[in-house]
């Protein structure tokens, strides 16, 4: 142990409970820092406050605009020709049948609902109208319909009895009051349909296409390599040589970044996602000066190995610094996104902006003054005042590849670039140092509800 | 106590000359002690909820103290000529020498020890750390622990032994 070396024993024994003054403005400085702390914290309070509410405004119309792919399937979805399924047709065919001035047929409902492709149709008619010869419910043939006729009209013809005149399949029932139901057109004939045969159709043909409507949420997690691409710029002509040997100095190291995010996903593919995103970027500084001067102190010993003399000398050598320079973002995504899906793969094509939160350094680079290193980070009271706290908005584009695993996960691969347009530096710094990210993430993703 | 100004300084008041003690032997000068100590002092009071009174409060300041330091040191490396001290033979120095020594005069040779020698004898001469843990808190090995320890003993030696000659 080190109590056995005399040496290391008299350091120890006057050193160790070595008291020193301390500076009184030490403790300001503390307390300064520990308040500028508390302002940070406060400050990031009071911008969460703000976050919030543009969040909420984003998702809010987020929602609204996805809202809009929710409404019902509409009719034009199915097989009718649109001309000739109209509710008006239908009330025109049945007064030019059956009403009479002293007999009005009164429309109580008529409704066209698509729904497992089926239409109903109501009508309630007056005891005691319904006596014209004419007034028959048919369901005729195909074949028997003139072409200008619409299917309705090609349906309905008035009763004379409310007994009830059914062809084939056709399910039409005429109760006291008069209700005319019309059942599956499904269940019909094929050739009831053919276009070809009754011309009551469209030529082009709708699918049917029934949506479900239905919203997917998910949770994003995500991490990745990031590359930083630098621009240093010279605000002024004169530190264009201090600019070179920042560039010349700094390095830019494999960096990462992390995400954890909320998507909303339409039924249509419209996405939107927001969360938060850590990023760390990392460079290097490698500084050297190869005449840098140390003193040093050595022994001139005689023959015997006594000492004779001692030398002061002064050394002048290499000094390098070579420090591991970081930067931290934490930024609030607010991403736009349109999604396509094909068997087990999603395609995701994503924009939007980043949100910066907060923006914190530490390191070292070369100083504008002396060109020497010094210290520039955000948590320290002596560093050289270079850099902002936020960095404001980054404009984000990016595309995402999703492979579903079951029926509740899938993995995800999402290169990105990422483009702060404001400088990171303070107007008072010479320089403007912009950055650009790209970004290669792998992440899971899960269906919320 | 976290937000209690009032309680941070009364802290503060009570511990920064031991600290600053402390400081002086893992720095250069007076300056970086006096960094090195801001930041320790912060750092305690953002963690001073995690001390679970287990062992002094001092105790537990003071490693908060070294650890910054530490984490000072292995941010910058510095590189300089090799110097030629290892053909100096060790404990050439009676060790009465060292009992006439100041602590002003101990500090002063500590803070002119290159980085290494300085940590590494700081931790295992003053602190008390093995090899073992240095090499665990420098990430080093426990080789390399021992052979700053010893080069730094042997400069501290030349040192001395300088300042007794000026002295007679």
């Amino acid at each position: 142990m080190s109590q056995k070396h005399p040496l290391d024993d008299t350091f120890r024994r006057k050193l160790r409970q070595y008291e020193a003054h301390a500076p009184d403005a030490l403790w300001q400085k503390i307390d300064a820092e520990r308040s500028w702390q508390a302002k940070l914290h406060n400050r990031f309070h009071y911008y969460k406050g703000g976050l919030a509410l543009v969040a909420t405004v984003v998702l809010a119309v987020g929602l609204i605009v996805l809202n809009q792919d929710k409404t019902a399937v509409e009719l034009g979805f199915f097989p009718i020709n649109p001309e000739a399924s109209t509710t008006q047709k239908t009330i025109a065919v049945v007064d030019a049948s059956i009403a009479t001035p002293s007999a009005p047929i009164t429309v109580e409902e008529n409704n066209i609902v698509q729904s497992n492709t089926s239409i109903e149709s109501k009508l309630t008619l007056q005891p005691g109208t319904t006596s014209s010869a004419t007034s028959l419910i048919e369901t005729p043939m195909a074949a028997e319909i003139p072409a200008p006729n619409t299917a309705e009209e090609s349906l309905v013809t008035v009763p004379s009895t409310p007994e009830i005149s059914l062809q084939e399949e056709n399910a039409v029932v005429l109760a006291q009051p008069s209700t005319t139901s019309f059942a599956s057109f499904a269940a019909l004939p094929a050739s009831t349909f053919s276009p070809l045969e009754t011309g009551s159709f469209a030529t082009e043909l709708k699918c049917v296409s029934f949506k479900t409507g239905k919203r997917h949420w998910y949770g994003e997690l995500s991490t990745g390599v990031t590359t930083s691409m630098r621009d240093l710029q010279a605000r002024e002509a004169e530190y264009i040589p201090y600019a070179d040997g920042r560039a010349e100095t700094e390095f830019t190291q494999l960096s990462f970044n992390t995400e954890a995010r909320l998507s909303i996903v339409s039924p249509s593919g419209v996405a939107f996602r927001t969360g938060l995103n850590y990023t760390q970027l990392n460079e290097r500084l490698d500084y050297a000066n190869e005449n840098e001067r140390h003193l040093e102190i050595t022994e001139v010993q005689g023959d015997d190995g006594e000492i004779i003399s001692i030398d002061t000398i002064i050394v002048v050598g290499l000094r390098e610094v070579k420090t591991q320079n970081r930067y931290r973002m934490l930024d609030v995504p607010l991403i736009l996104g349109y999604e396509l899906t094909h068997d087990k793969m999603t395609f995701a094509f994503n924009a939007g902006m980043y949100l910066n939160l907060t923006y914190r350094q530490r390191g070292d680079f070369i100083s504008p003054i002396d060109q020497e290193p010094v210290s520039f980070s955000s948590n320290s009271q002596d560093a050289y005042p270079a850099y902002k706290s936020q960095i404001g908005l980054g404009w984000y584009g990016s595309i995402g590849m999703y492979y579903k695993m079951n029926a509740r996960t899938q993995v995800y691969l999402e290169p990105s670039l990422r483009m702060y347009t404001q400088s990171s530096t303070i107007e008072e710094y010479p320089l403007k140092q912009n950055y650009v990210l790209g970004s290669l993430n792998v992440g899971l993703r899960r269906v919320i509800f | 106590m976290r937000e209690d100004r009032k309680c941070q300084e009364e802290v503060f008041r009570r511990y920064a000359s031991k600290m600053m003690g402390v400081c002086l032997r893992y720095a250069r000068h007076q300056m970086e002690a006096e960094d090195l100590l801001q930041d320790a002092f912060i750092k305690v009071f953002n963690n001073i909820s995690k001390f679970e009174f287990k062992g002094s409060f001092e105790g537990w300041i003071r490693r908060i103290v070294v650890n910054t330091s530490l984490k000072n040191y292995s941010k910058k490396s510095f590189t300089y000529e090799q110097i030629g001290v290892e053909e100096q033979p060790e404990n050439s120095i009676p060790p009465e020498v060292y009992a006439h020594l100041h602590e002003e005069e101990l500090l002063k040779l500590i803070a002119a020890l290159p980085d290494g020698y300085r940590v590494v004898f700081n931790l295992y001469a003053i602190e008390g750390y093995s090899h073992k843990e240095i090499s665990v808190m420098l990430g080093c090995k426990e080789s390399t622990s021992r052979s700053q320890l010893v080069k730094a003993r042997k400069l501290l030696q030349t040192q001395i032994l300088k300042l007794q000659k000026i002295a007679v």
